[in-house]
Order: structure tokens, then sequence, then C-alpha cells
């Protein structure tokens, strides 16, 4: 419960290294008698740069499972009990992924999530305007996926009407 | 004589002067080109040359075996799963990268990506248009003299300060660690130095600078002298646990480092929590000896 | 005359040139390009032009260096997320002087670059934008703004570290243009992620399209140059076709140079309101 991992995958197996993402995911306990999870994208709002916790790590509490068809996860236990931050030009986020400094313009992605036999699955990643409230009980202000700088909220959106087919 | 006709009997006049006076391309101004072109290509070998016989093919022996005077041969294969690298561009887009740390508000984004880039180079290619005089004298063409001044200073001051902005990247703070206890005295006090690898990995580094590391980012003080400004113990874990209620709305709150037990080097547990021994480490820091 | 004098030369040295003229004749006949060659070498130069002026031609040795030096670099490099970075290490350490041919690559980016910069520092304090060089300084601006997507485009290609993230960062830069941000850099992944079409685009954008443009536009800037002409230091008393030259001369009581229509110009024109 409350437990957060750094969290290594690939998208496309078959394509290798140049797929590789890393998400923050932590626990939040079930809900509705489903297990409940908040899995934030370390891709920074502001111009994309890997986002990093505030916090330690413990490179010693490593899982690596392979589930298959390539897919190799590692499970690195982390606290970011300062939140996340962005090296390059100094963004900060809460631990929800809102932005509380710097020049990020919305919170950080996040990805959808289903439950298959015990096994966590990630789905689509979406933008966030912004989180109230935290862990199973968030209400996430969610937004169809938008680059990084650009505006989902506010008059700036205007600036980003269309976003290109995926 | 209108304008354009004066500029006309101007640029006649100056076809026939070059016709009068001028010298011939070959071999005078060639000669001249010649030999710059070869001091072009001279600097460029030079240049790989340094680069390749100062650095090996493993970019960690930078720094240590190697001097990698103009940097190492190639850095770590491409990961898209980092969690601690810091991209930087090549020098010439280092005043890009110093606008964005300039424009540190989600607002003013598109000012330092799209805005000031794209007056510049409206300015630029505009100039001709903009100064229409035929007047060429530096002394007489104050306006220009002073916006090429102005223009040289801050491309340079931001590549410059692009060239030496400090990143900090949790994994090599930690390093720096024994080097602050050392520096600041407080090697003897385990509390500190727990507190010290407390700062190192929580992230302060990516806005604080201490004792030269760190990202010195929106507008964070230094701290390594941040003990001797009287707040005690006390005070510095009750700011830094929610600096909100201080009056300041910048930095993020860290109280969730009260509720992590900190441990000393030997992995021995303290019997403090993590924000204790961070103040500990922040009063024991009274600047370098 | 000339027939007389050719007469005393020996029939062999005759035949011999003969054979070198005639190719040269030959190509001229057909071409005009010979003349023109001429034309560009004898053509006359301001006689104050100095070593300021050799700043465009040593940006353009750099560029000739970046071209001949890319060509050899595209033989070994492979353009793949999963072999890019071992083909850059092998060209580095292993091909016979590689190490070179990247390092002046690498190093004559930079170079040129600076000399861009060099170039047009020049070319604005001397003034030599004006008429009727307007023309020619746009597209010395247009070559800066190539040159510049050359650095950017071909940063990403040895695919480390360094390179991948500056990409991102890059990318996600023209992502925030308005309206058309998410377009252009979609455009330049090609598709949703950086992948291997991301590689592949950069490398082809680097090695084929903006190498043309640059080709393209240093021609027309040449000829641009040619046919203008290059403009003498504003400081020189002897400066071509400038009129402040007959003030000083006239005050100096030298005789010559004197041009009535433009005697007045700089009087009215000379203020300080630029």
């Amino acid at each position: 419960m409350g437990e957060w991992k750094i969290v290594h995958f690939f998208l496309d197996p078959n394509q290798g290294d140049v797929t590789r993402r890393t998400a923050y995911i932590r626990y939040n306990g079930p809900l509705n008698g489903a297990p409940s999870f908040t899995i934030i994208s370390n891709r920074c709002a502001h111009l994309g740069c890997p986002v990093q916790p505030n916090g330690p790590s413990f490179p010693d509490q490593t899982k690596s499972i392979d589930t298959g068809g390539g897919q190799h996860v590692t499970l690195i236990k982390m606290l970011p009990a300062g939140g996340f931050g962005c090296p390059c030009h100094g963004g900060q986020y809460d631990q929800e992924g809102n932005r509380t400094a710097g020049p990020p313009v919305r919170s950080l992605d996040r990805y959808e999530y289903s439950i298959r036999n015990g096994h966590l699955i990630l789905g689509k990643t979406f933008s966030v305007a912004k989180v109230k409230g935290s862990g199973k009980d968030a209400i996430i202000y969610r937004y169809r996926l938008a680059g990084p700088g650009q505006h989902i909220t506010g008059w700036e959106q205007i600036f980003y009407p269309l976003q290109p087919p995926q | 004589m209108s304008a354009i006709d004066e500029r006309r009997s101007q640029f006649k006049k100056y076809k026939e002067d070059v016709k009068d006076r001028g010298k011939p391309f070959y071999p005078y101004a060639m000669f001249h080109d010649t030999v710059m072109s070869l001091v072009v290509v001279g600097v460029i070998v030079g240049l790989a040359s340094v680069w390749f016989y100062t650095s090996g093919e493993n970019p960690d022996t930078c720094g240590g075996k190697d001097s990698c005077l103009l940097g190492p041969r190639y850095s770590e294969p491409a990961d898209p799963g980092t969690t601690n690298f810091v991209p930087r561009p090549d020098w010439y887009f280092y005043f890009l990268f110093y606008l964005l740390r300039i424009f540190k508000w989600p607002d003013s984004v598109i000012l330092g990506t799209v805005g000031i880039p794209t007056i510049l180079l409206i300015i630029a290619f505009a100039l001709p248009f903009l100064d229409i005089r035929s007047e060429r004298r530096l002394s007489r063409r104050p306006v220009a003299v002073v916006a090429a001044i102005l223009v040289v200073i801050s491309m340079g001051e931001l590549t410059y300060k692009g060239a030496v902005a400090k990143e900090a990247l949790a994994s090599e703070v930690v390093a720096a660690v024994p080097q602050w206890a050392q520096r600041e005295g407080f090697a003897n006090d385990p509390k500190a130095v727990a507190g010290a690898n407390v700062f190192a990995e929580g992230g302060c580094t990516s806005c604080h600078t201490y004792l030269g590391t760190g990202g010195g980012n929106l507008g964070a003080p230094d701290l390594s002298a941040e003990g001797s400004k009287g707040k005690g113990v006390q005070g510095l874990e009750s700011y830094v646990a929610d600096p909100s209620k201080f009056g300041n709305t910048v930095m993020p709150k860290f109280g969730a480092f009260a509720s992590i037990p900190a441990k000393d080097a030997q992995g021995k547990d303290l019997g403090i929590s993590q924000l204790r021994v961070l103040a500990i480490f922040l009063d024991a820091s009274k600047g370098p000896k | 005359m000339a027939v007389s004098a050719r007469t005393r030369k020996s029939a062999r040295l005759q035949r011999l040139e003969a054979a070198i003229n005639y190719p040269i004749d030959w190509l001229e006949e057909r071409s005009g390009l010979v003349g023109g060659l001429r034309y560009f070498l004898f053509r006359k130069v301001p006689g104050d032009s100095n070593w300021f002026h050799t700043l465009g031609s040593a940006t353009l040795t750099a560029f000739l260096v970046q071209a001949t030096t890319g060509v050899i670099l595209a033989m070994y490099y492979k353009p793949e997320p999963k072999t890019a970075y071992a083909s850059i290490q092998h060209i580095t350490n292993d091909v016979t002087l590689g190490w070179l041919v990247r390092g002046m690559h690498k190093w004559g980016a930079s170079v040129f670059i600076i000399l861009l910069f060099f170039h047009m520092a020049r070319v604005f304090l001397f003034g030599a934008y004006k008429y009727p060089r307007e023309l020619n300084w746009i597209v010395g601006v247009l070559l800066l703004v190539m040159g510049m997507a050359e650095g950017f485009t071909g940063y990403l290609l040895p695919w480390d570290q360094t390179s991948y993230w500056a990409t991102v960062v890059g990318i996600n830069l023209n992502g925030t243009v308005p309206f058309l941000g998410p377009y252009i850099a979609q455009f330049l992944r090609g598709g949703a992620e950086i992948g291997p079409d991301t590689l592949a685009r950069f490398y082809s954008i680097h090695m084929l399209l903006i190498p043309g443009a640059i080709f393209a536009l240093i021609g027309l800037h040449l000829y641009l140059v040619v046919r203008l002409g290059v403009s003498s230091p504003p400081w020189s008393k002897e400066a071509a076709g400038a009129d402040w030259v007959e003030e000083q001369v006239t005050t100096n009581g030298r005789s010559g140079l004197t041009q009535p229509a433009a005697r007045s110009s700089w009087r009215r024109n000379g203020g300080d309101a630029e």
C-alpha cells in the first residue's frame, strides 16, 4: 500500500531498446473490488526530459520479470517523498504528478491500465490537467494525449486545437 | 533626386571605381582566400586530432585516464527509459537551452521555445529593409552599432550561461557527499552525513546548489551556509516539511520524509526520520571551512 | 603580329598547344564555362578588399569539408537504432582514419557555424547588406538557418544519450509552435514515438534535403556576390563607390574620383536617424 516502484518496460519488445520506457507506479489499495494504481509517465510536461523522483530509490530491492513475448520488466523500489523533479529546466511535481513549480504547462501524463490474470497491463498514455485529492480517491482531469509544452487547459489551449491522428 | 536614384548612382560609381582602381580577384583576393581556407582545414584537423587523442573508447574514462579536452567520443548508448540523464544540445544551441531555463512559468514557455527565436529570425531577415540608409561607416550608424553590441553581449551571455549551467543527477551528487562533509566539517556527525545523503538523493539539487554542485533552477538559494542563518534544526525541519507555511510556494513540500527512518552509512537505524537528519545536515552547513 | 610570333615556335610546341586548347575550346564553344571561369577569376574586386573578405570563402571551405567527410561517413554509417551507435564506434575506432573523418565532421560543424556568424558579423559591420545586396543578405540568413538545421538533425545520428535526449527536447520544442506544432513534431518523429523512422528521417534530411538546399543557396549566394561585387571596408579611404571618399579627397586637396551626383548624399542621409 502506497509503495512506489520505478518500472522499466518496452512499448514494443520486438523493436528493442528504442521503445524502452519508464513509469512510476504506486499501488493505492483496492478500489471497488479491484486493485488501484497510480501510473505516472516520466516524460516531463515541459519539453519531455526524463523526470526523476525526489527521494531515494533502492536498487538493491529490484525485481526483474519476463512476462513473455520478449517483454522484460524491471521494478525498483523508490520513495519520491518530495514528488518528482525534472533536471533539465527545473520543473517540479508532487506525488500525484501535479506541477508545483517551474515551467511545466500541466501535470505529468499517466497510463491507462487494466488487470488481467493478476497482471497489471499498461494501456495508452493520456494527458492530465490536474489531479485533485490523492491515491485511489483522486479525481483526475483527463485529456487526450498532447505533446510536452502544449497547454490543454487555460486560454493557451487555443494554440493547440488539433492533435494529429496517432 | 529620389533616394533610390541616389543609391543607384552610388552603385554605378562603385562599379566604375572597382573597374578603374580594383585589383583582379586572381591572384590577389584568391591568395587570401586560399590561405584562409587552409587555416580553416588545419583548425578542423587540429580539433579532430585533439578530440580523438585525449579521449578513449569508453566514455566512462573521461576525467580519469583520459583528459577528454574536447569531450568524449560518444556518450552512453541512447536509453529512452533512463531516469538519470540530463540532455544538452550542441554549443550553438546553448542560448536556446538557457532561454528555456529563464522562462520558468508555464504561461511563458512558448516565448522561449518559439517566440524569441522567431522574433530574432524575422529581424535577421528584415534587416536590409529596416536599415535602408546607404550610410556604411560605423561612426555614423550608432543604432546599428549599439544593436550589434547588445546582440553579441546577450547571445554571448546566454551561450556562456548555457555552457556553465549546472544540472544535478542524484547519482552524481551522492558521490560528492564525502567531500561536502570534509569541507563543511561535519564528517564526524553520522546524522548530518545521513542528512547530506537525503539532500543528494531527494532531488534538492535539482534547484539548490551546494558547494558548487546542483542546478540553480527557479531562483533557489545556495545552501552551503544555510546553518549559519540561525534557523535551528527545528525551524529548518518545519520549513522543509511545508515551505508554503513560510510564504514559499515554489519549493515542494518534503514533509513525507518525516515518515522514512534515517539510516547511517552502515545501514544502522539512527532512530530519527529522514526529515530530521536533513534539517541536522542543513544546520551543520555553516559554509566551507 | 600573332602569326609571325607563332611561326617562330617549333611545330611540336604548336601541336602540344593545339592538343591542350582543343578540349578547352570544345567546352567553351558548347557551354561558355571557360569564359565564365575566366570572368570569375579575373573580375575586379575593390583594391582595398582584405582579410575580412575571406570569411565567406572560409565558410564555404568548412561546408565543403562537411560535404566530403559526410559522404565518407555515409559509407559506413547504419541509420538504424540497433546499429547506429555500433557503426559510429566502428568508424571511430576501427576504420582506417575513420576517427579523423568523423572528428573533422563533428568539429567542422562547429567551425562552420562559427564562421557563418563571423561572416554575418563582417557583412553587418561593413553595411554590406544595403542596396543592392539585400537579397544576398536574405540568402545568407537562410543559409544560417539551414546550417543550424544541419546541426540539429546531425546531432541525433550517433544515437547516444546526449543526442537522443537533445533531440527529444528539440522535437518537443517544435511541438509548441502554435497550431502546427503537434503536426511538425509528428512529422519530425515520423510517428507518435521516436523510433527507427525518426532516425531514418533525420538521416535523410541531414544528408539529402538540407545539403541539397545549401548547395543551391550557396550557388545563388556566389552568383550574387560576383554580380554585385563585394563592399569596400567602410573605413577605407579608397572605398569604392563611397561618397565620403570624395569628401576626404577634397579636404586633403587630392584630385580624381569626384562624382558630383553623389556628392551631397551623405549630408542628407548621414544623420543619426537610423
